[in-house]
Order: structure tokens, then C-alpha cells, then sequence
């Protein structure tokens, strides 16, 4: 009996007028933004691949350790064609040194046009909140006041149809309808992403794509729930469709952006400028550090160098050529001044993560205020699962700090900041007696700088740790969602119960 | 009938109408909703305002501090980037213009390479883009959305009600009562609309820091105006499809829809339209048509011009100021038209996205208020000429000192070789925004102003037509 009243539901539902519409606009609307998301998705790819042959190259370069700042970048998730999540907005590549910790990601998307952030920008993740939880409310709005607008319903019933069968077979109708045009536009989707080459799922993907099928029909499944509710304690179907479309319009379009602005207010955050102010003053303080110590072992003579690169403010030193006191004189600055911008950076890092904690406090809550809509609650849930969630590039972050904790290690375990090999690679043979300095000829010095930088070779950095990042697994993603999947259920649970009390006491007159 | 005989006619139905819409029960919930809603706006805008106006006036001071500083010597003025922030205006309580999302920081220079402006805000990362909840965002969305709820069945139920033939048998007119009805809709929604904006004025002008001018009102009631005029043509919009439909769901269903379509579909999808018709060069295309552009001028210039022989006031370095100066140009021309194609990739847009009334609106109400994207191009245009009057001046100032080598280029050396004496900064003040008039405002917007007018005559006219021959039974 339930299948039979199902199976009618389904067949009478995809028939409607409105069912095609909105349905149709969902398909062009995917079927487009899956395309310019892949596109995105694609340039990121390309540009990710090129960066870490360039970084890999010029790691590869590297003469002295002074100079040894490894970029790592972030991957792009294949999965922020169905969600974009932060992932435009969240920048690609960092250098890794002891002399800063890792805070922010620098380089933006390739294409990206800053003026048209006055239009909201879309992906197959919104579509699917947007227009399939309006499908749900259309198919749903007169499921039962319509059925005793035009007296079927008191007709079914005298049948000795039991009335859970009828709400049963009503809803499984409806689910199965909307199920079908999910996995329509889905396959519709993946096609489209599909006809570009460079664009590879592994196995695991297909699972996550799966994962966001399910969820999708859970958050579909809760507003066809919360409108058979509202159809089952209205007269009409105009006022049942009136309130489920006033519903609609709070959850999906208001609220949202209600809760982000309300967020804004209750817990403001503080300009970055004060932020940046409070960084330069601790750079002061550092600087004023080592220029005393400086003062105090500079060399009688000054310091004179043959062949050198050297960039004081961020500390890069390679020298080819220069006087004994010279070179002592480096070798005791980095002694004094490698580990005090260990500890300032520290300090910064440490400024700059309260910063950033402040503003996930800030998106935090803005989500906690905007889980009354279930949109919020799936888009939340889809990001996590698609990778492109503040969870996952907070990982990033995380384990660019590690990475730095561990070059720190590499480069102390190696003694490098007390070492000449911090500025110079040729050892000893680079330095020059200081009495000898002032009486070589131009021809004499151009043939040894020639020398040494036969002599001068890339380090061997065989040993050095490595940087290696991998996305949060599904189970770690799923965690993360768990509380968003949780409240969606909930949310289908209740408005099951809800609609299920008051079709047993409608009165179908 | 005398037409005074006919205009009461149309005002008894008015009346009519008013009095049934006010006691129905979907007027409750409109009513309700919008007032909440006015009120929650007016509280939140208050409280980032403060924030937005304290951040301003801390780099605002700063950068005029830097700007006093650069007075002292003529080339430093030259030479320095002085730093532009625009103002939160507190007019935008009505509207934005979505300024949170448009860059706030300008780089005002006399030579060199240009920087394009950038966002350096408040800006949170983790925190989906979201809209501020301001008049036109209540008006444009949930307003329309009110009118349709209340206009839907207005002839479609009359005629279920059976009332329809009975009114017409009384020798009223057609006309009348469509006007009558039209009239109704419109009285009914600005009932809770003028509440609401009252609610929302007396929240916002409390406050201690928003302050209007004059202008500000004349301009806040153009606004008003022009959201009668918009939410005029849902109230057709809802006359015609009642109208052309038989029965009130599916009057209401087909309004939705069409709703749907204007209010939603239409403004979120103008970006990727956009983008798909119209690509903007990727990044680093343009960073190397910029090098191989300006490499093409160092190319044409003898090899002494890539010298510096370490005395700034070396009379040779005319020749390395010209080639600097020319390489700049030509990363500027390569840099000015990535900007332009970024603008008219967003003109595309709105060209797109003016396919719904909600947003021909809205770029009315952005150039009537002075905000948003239009004030944006109204920047970097008054910046652009700005920049030139200042290197101007500069070159005419130093034209009078006799220490100076008069070779101006973005340089370093060129600080201690051009002019050293200082300028009083009230003779060349610091770049201020001209505000636009309130004619430019509608100058720009006629075009739009004109095409809400018409929408609505067509569906005035689609609604007269069809209702003429409105079968009543």
C-alpha cells in the first residue's frame, strides 16, 4: 500500500509544472557553475603544480644555510568544484623560516576579479541548498492541504487506508522524486566537470562525492519535512505555500546572512592595522637588540666583503669573499642574533595567532547563530566533507608551524648559527688576512672571487625534512560535520514526529 | 459616470481592499516580520558603523600625518605613496552599495607605477560573504516578496469568492477596480514599510555619529520613491498573473516562480555569466606582459641609461630619468587596462544581472546615494585626475628652484637630487573625495530609472489587457 501511494506521489509530482522549472533552472545553474568552478579549479591546479617545481628548483639552489627558506604550498581540493568553501579566499603559498612563523598564505587565485566580489558568487553546493530545498517546499506545500482541497484525501482514507500509511507513502513519494533529481543533476554535474582532462577523483573522492549525495538528501528530505508540517496544520494550500515560502526565504536567504552580520556585531574583531602596529613594535624592540650587539663586535676596520649578497632586514648573508674579521664578526652575529628572532618570531607568531583566533571566534560564532537554518547547517557540513573548510586550513597552517619547529631543529642539530657555513660555503678559503685586504690588485681579487665561486656548491639537503600535506581523511571530515549531520537529522526527526501527530488529528473535511 | 464619480469609485475600492488585506492573516505576518526586521537592522547597523568609522579615522589621520611629513620636501611629496581611504558614508543604513566587498584603500602617486587599489577592512576569512541587512535589502527582497503574497489572488479570488461578477454587474467599471485593487496592494505594504523605516530612522539617527545633511534626506526620499516605483511593479506583476490564471494557487505559484527568478536566480548567477562570456587574463600573464612591456623600452635606450654612477646630481642620469619614466608608463598602460577589463567584466555583470528589476533598483539607489561601485569608478577617476594635477604642481614647483636637476622619476636618488624645499600642505592639500551631486546621481541613474518606469507601464498594460478580458465566471 505504502508503495503504491508512492509510486503515484512520484509519477503526479514529476509531472507538475513548477517540479520542471525549478528543476530545469537547478540543472543549467550546475551544469554552469560546475563548469567556471572547474575552470577555477583547474587554473589553481596548474599554478599549484608550477609553484612547487619552482619552489623545488630554487630549494635546489640554495648555497648557504642563511638562505634556506623552503615555500610549501597548499593544494587545491578537487572537491571545491561541488563547494568553494574559503578555498578562493584563503591565498597558496608560505615561506618557511626560523625567522617567521607561518601565519598567513600569500598569492591569491589566478583569475580572480576583486570588483566582482559585489555579486555573490556561486557553486554547485548553494544551488543544490537553494533551489532543491525550494523543490522540496513546492512538492510538499499541498501534500496534504491539497489533497482536501479536491476531496481525495477524505476518499483515500474511506478506503480503509490506515493514516500513517498514507503519511508514510506520501513522504517516501516525495523523497524518491527529489532523490532522483538530485542524482540527476549530480551525474549532470560530474559530466560536466568530467569533460575537462585534468581533472582526476581518486577513489576516495567518489566516496566524499557520495557522502555529499547523502547529506543532500537529508537537508532536501528536512524542508520537505518542515513544509508537510506547516501543510498539515493549514486549511489552504495558498497559506500552507505563503508560510512554507515565507520559511523558506528566513532560512535560506535571511538568516544566513542575518546570523553572519549579527556575528560581526555581538564580537567584533579589530582591524589588522592594530594588529600590525603591535608586530612592528616587537620588530623594533628585536632590531634595537641586535644593532647593540652589533655595536659592540664590529670590527676595528669595518667590515668589507669581496663577493656578497646580503639582505640585513631578513636576514639572508651569503658571502664569497671577505676579511677574517669580517667573517668573524658574522659568524658571532648569527651566534647572538638567529635564535633572539627564533624567540621574537615566536612572540610575533604568538600575537598574530590570537589575532587569527579572534576571527575564527567570530565565524564560529556566526555559525553557531546561523544553525537554526538547515542551509547553513548543510553548507557547513558539505565543506567539511569537500575539504574546503576553515578546519582544513587550519590543519595547513598547523603543520606549516610543525614544519618550521622541525627546519629550526634540522638547522641547530647542524650548528649552523655558529658556523661559518651559515654565510659563506667554501669555509676558511673564502676569508682573506685583513692586512692583505687593502694591497690586492683588481685583476688578483676578480681571480679569486672566480675561484671561490667555482669552488662555491648547492648545499646537500638530502637530510632536511621534508614538507608533505595531506587532506583530512573522510572519517576526519565527517567528524568535523558531525554535529551540522546530527542537527539535520534532528531537525527530520522532529518535523517527521510533528507532521505525523497532526495528520492523525486533521481533519480532512 | 463623471470621472470625480469614477475616482471615488476607485477609492471606495481602495478602501475596501485596504481593510480586507489589514485583516487577513497573512498581513499579520508580513506586518510583524518587516517591523522586526527594520528594528534588527537599525540596531546592528549602529554597532559596526562605530567600528567602521573608528578604524577610518585612526588610518585617515595617519595617512595625513605621512602626508604633512612628505610636505617638507618637494620630493619626497613626488616620491611617496600617499595613502587614500574612503569614508563610511552614514547613508548607508539605506544602502551600501556592498562597500564591504569593494576595495577602501586607494595609492594616490605622482610617478611611478601604479597600484590598484585594495579591501583593508575589518575582512574576516573565515566568514562566508554575506550581505548587510540594510533598507534596499529589506525592501528588495522581503517587501516584493510581501506585495505578491497580497496581490496574488486579488482577482483570481474574487472571482473563486464569486464576488467578481457580482461588482461587475453593479456597472463599475473594469478599470476601477483593477486600479482599485492596484491602489489597495500599494497602501497595504507601505503600511508596515513606512513603520519600519520610521523605526529604523529613529534607531539610526540616535546614534551620535551617523549625521545627514540636507542632501542626505533629499536623497533618502528619492529612495523612498523610487521603492514604490519598484515594489509598484511586483504589484503588477501579481495583477497580470491573477489576471491571466484561473485559480489562486496557481496565480500564486506562478508569482513565486517569477520571483524567484528576478530576486534570486538573477542576481547570484550574474557573476558566473559573466565570467564564462567575458575572461579577465590570469595574473601572472599580466606580471609578465608588464615586464616584457616595460623591458621593450629599456631595449630601445643605450646602455648608459642602466647606469648609476653614484652622484645623484650626475647630469647624465636625464637619459636614465626618461627611460624610467617611459618604462613606468608603459607598465601603467599594461596595468590600466587589466583594471579596465576587470571593471568591464563587472559591467557585464550588471548588465546581466539588470535582467531583474531587484538590481536595476539597486544601481538606481547606488548612484542616487553616492555608494557602492559607482562611487568606486567616481574614486579612481577623481584620483586619476588628482594625480595628475599633483605632478603638475610638483614639476611647476620645482621648475622656480635652481638646486634642483629637475629629473623626476620614481627613484631613489632622485629624493636628493630634485627639489628639497617644502611645501605648505594647504596650498596642495591631500586628496579629498568630491562627493557626487544629486544630479549626477540621477543623471547616471536615468537610463535605469527609465526602464523601471516602463516595466511597470508593460505590466500595467498586460494587466489592464488581460483583466479587460478576464473571463469572471
Amino acid at each position: 500500500m505504502i508503495t503504491t501511494i508512492a509510486k503515484h506521489e512520484f509519477l503526479s509530482n514529476v509531472k507538475t509544472f513548477r517540479f520542471i522549472v525549478v528543476f530545469v533552472v537547478a540543472i543549467v545553474l550546475i551544469g554552469l557553475s560546475a563548469h567556471i568552478l572547474t575552470r577555477d579549479y583547474v587554473d589553481r591546479l596548474q599554478d599549484y603544480r608550477a609553484a612547487v617545481r619552482e619552489h623545488k628548483g630554487e630549494l635546489e639552489k640554495v648555497r648557504v644555510y642563511s638562505m634556506l627558506r623552503p615555500k610549501i604550498d597548499r593544494p587545491p581540493s578537487v572537491l571545491s568544484i561541488f563547494c568553494k568553501g574559503i578555498e578562493d579566499r584563503v591565498g597558496t603559498t608560505v615561506e618557511i623560516s626560523h625567522r617567521h612563523v607561518p601565519v598567513e598564505l600569500t598569492g591569491e587565485a589566478a583569475r580572480e576579479n576583486p570588483y566582482l566580489k559585489i555579486f555573490p558568487s556561486i557553486d554547485m553546493s548553494w544551488v543544490i541548498a537553494v533551489f532543491f530545498g525550494l523543490l522540496a517546499l513546492l512538492l510538499s506545500y499541498d501534500s496534504i492541504s491539497g489533497e482536501k482541497e479536491r476531496g481525495t484525501l477524505g476518499l483515500m482514507l474511506s478506503n480503509a487506508v490506515p493514516r500513517h500509511r498514507v503519511i508514510l507513502g506520501k513522504y517516501l513519494g516525495g523523497i524518491f522524486t527529489l532523490f532522483f533529481a538530485l542524482v540527476v543533476s549530480f551525474i549532470f554535474g560530474f559530466l560536466v566537470i568530467k569533460m575537462h582532462p585534468l581533472v582526476t577523483f581518486t577513489k576516495d573522492d567518489i566516496l566524499r562525492i557520495l557522502l555529499i549525495l547523502l547529506i543532500s538528501l537529508i537537508y532536501v528530505s528536512a524542508f520537505y519535512l518542515i513544509s508537510a508540517f506547516i501543510s498539515s496544520r493549514t486549511k489552504s494550500s495558498a497559506i500552507s505555500l505563503i508560510l512554507c515560502l515565507f520559511t523558506w526565504i528566513f532560512l535560506v536567504i535571511i538568516f544566513p546572512n542575518l546570523s553572519m552580520y549579527i556575528a560581526q556585531r555581538i564580537r567584533p574583531i579589530e582591524s589588522k592595522a592594530v594588529v600590525d602596529e603591535q608586530v612592528k613594535a616587537l620588530e623594533d624592540e628585536r632590531r634595537e637588540k641586535v644593532k647593540e650587539f652589533h655595536d659592540k663586535i664590529i670590527p676595528a676596520r669595518g667590515i668589507a666583503y669581496w663577493g656578497a649578497s646580503v639582505d640585513w632586514d631578513r636576514g639572508i648573508f651569503r658571502i664569497e669573499g671577505a676579511t677574517r674579521s669580517t667573517f668573524e664578526y658574522h659568524r658571532k652575529l648569527a651566534q647572538f642574533e638567529e635564535p633572539l628572532s627564533i624567540e621574537y618570531a615566536d612572540k610575533i607568531g604568538s600575537t598574530y595567532h590570537d589575532y587569527y583566533r579572534k576571527l575564527e571566534g567570530q565565524a564560529r560564532l556566526g555559525e553557531q547563530i546561523s544553525s537554526i537554518s538547515p542551509l547553513s547547517l548543510y553548507l557547513g557540513a558539505v565543506s567539511s566533507i569537500s575539504n574546503t573548510d576553515a578546519k582544513t586550513y587550519d590543519k595547513f597552517m598547523k603543520e606549516a608551524k610543525g614544519y618550521r619547529r622541525q627546519l629550526i631543529s634540522y638547522l641547530q642539530t647542524k650548528n649552523t648559527f655558529g658556523s661559518y657555513r651559515w654565510f659563506c660555503n667554501i669555509g676558511e678559503k673564502g676569508m682573506v688576512p685583513d692586512e692583505v685586504w687593502g694591497s690586492l690588485t683588481h685583476e688578483r681579487a676578480r681571480e679569486l672571487l672566480n675561484k671561490w665561486r667555482a669552488d662555491s656548491k648547492p648545499l646537500n639537503l638530502s637530510d632536511m625534512p621534508r614538507f608533505n600535506f595531506n587532506f583530512p581523511s573522510v572519517g576526519e571530515g565527517l567528524k568535523t560535520s558531525l554535529i551540522s549531520i546530527g542537527l539535520l537529522v534532528f531537525v527530520n526527526i522532529l518535523f517527521f514526529t510533528l507532521t505525523f501527530v497532526s495528520f492523525l488529528r486533521y481533519d480532512v473535511r | 459616470m463623471t470621472p470625480t464619480g469614477e475616482g471615488s469609485m476607485i477609492w471606495s475600492i481602495t478602501k475596501k481592499e485596504i481593510r480586507n488585506n489589514l485583516l487577513s492573516f497573512r498581513f499579520y505576518i508580513t506586518f510583524v516580520s518587516v517591523i522586526v526586521l527594520f528594528l534588527v537592522a537599525g540596531f546592528l547597523f549602529v554597532g559596526n558603523y562605530q567600528g567602521e568609522l573608528s578604524d577610518y579615522s585612526r588610518d585617515r589621520n595617519k595617512s595625513l600625518k605621512k602626508y604633512h611629513e612628505s610636505c617638507k620636501k618637494l620630493a619626497d611629496l613626488a616620491l611617496d605613496e600617499h595613502l587614500f581611504y574612503t569614508k563610511p558614508k552614514s547613508i548607508s543604513f539605506v544602502s551600501d552599495g556592498k562597500q564591504g566587498s569593494l576595495p577602501n584603500l586607494f595609492y594616490v602617486e605622482a610617478v611611478g607605477r601604479e597600484s590598484l587599489p585594495i579591501n583593508k577592512g575589518r575582512f574576516n576569512l573565515f566568514l562566508p560573504d554575506f550581505a548587510h541587512l540594510n533598507w534596499l535589502y529589506l525592501i528588495g527582497i522581503v517587501l516584493s516578496f510581501v506585495v505578491l503574497v497580497i496581490s496574488y489572488d486579488a482577482i483570481t479570488g474574487e472571482k473563486e469568492k464569486g464576488t467578481l461578477g457580482l461588482v461587475l454587474s453593479n456597472s463599475v467599471n473594469r478599470h476601477s477596480i483593477l486600479l482599485g485593487k492596484y491602489l489597495g496592494i500599494l497602501f497595504t505594504v507601505l503600511i508596515p514599510l513606512i513603520v519600519g523605516i520610521l523605526l529604523n530612522l529613529i534607531i539610526v539617527t540616535s546614534s551620535p555619529l551617523v549625521s545627514l545633511q540636507g542632501s542626505d534626506w533629499v536623497r533618502i526620499l528619492i529612495v523612498f520613491i523610487l521603492s514604490l516605483i519598484y515594489l509598484s511593479f511586483f504589484a503588477f506583476i501579481g495583477l497580470f498573473i491573477s489576471s491571466r490564471t484561473s485559480s489562486s494557487v496557481a496565480s500564486l505559484v506562478l508569482s513565486l516562480l517569477i520571483w524567484v527568478f528576478f530576486v534570486v536566480i538573477v542576481p547570484n548567477s550574474a557573476s558566473i555569466f559573466s565570467r564564462q562570456i567575458f575572461q579577465v587574463p590570469k595574473k601572472n600573464e599580466v606580471e609578465e606582459r608588464t615586464h616584457a612591456a616595460s623591458w621593450s623600452v629599456w631595449e630601445r635606450y643605450p646602455p648608459e641609461a642602466r647606469s648609476y654612477w653614484g652622484d645623484p646630481f650626475d647630469p647624465r642620469l636625464k637619459l636614465r630619468t626618461e627611460a624610467i619614466n617611459e618604462s613606468d608608463r608603459a607598465y601603467n598602460e599594461v596595468m590600466e587596462d587589466y583594471q579596465r577589463r576587470l571593471i568591464n567584466q563587472v559591467g557585464l555583470a550588471k548588465n546581466i544581472a539588470k535582467i531583474s528589476p531587484l538590481f536595476v533598483y539597486e544601481s538606481i539607489a547606488w548612484s542616487i546615494l553616492d555608494v557602492g561601485f559607482t562611487r568606486f569608478l567616481k574614486l579612481v577617476r577623481q584620483i586619476k585626475r588628482y594625480e595628475e594635477s599633483l605632478l603638475r604642481f610638483i614639476k611647476e614647483r620645482d621648475a622656480k628652484d635652481e638646486k634642483s636637476m629637475h629629473f623626476l622619476c620614481d627613484e631613489w636618488w632622485v629624493r636628493e637630487s630634485f627639489s628639497q624645499q617644502s611645501i605648505d600642505p594647504n596650498i596642495f592639500p591631500m586628496f579629498e573625495e568630491k562627493p557626487a551631486s544629486l544630479g549626477d546621481g540621477i543623471r547616471g541613474a536615468l537610463w535605469d530609472i527609465m526602464i523601471l518606469v516602463l516595466l511597470n507601464i508593460v505590466f500595467f498594460a498586460g494587466a489592464y489587457v488581460s483583466f479587460l478580458r478576464y473571463d469572471v465566471r
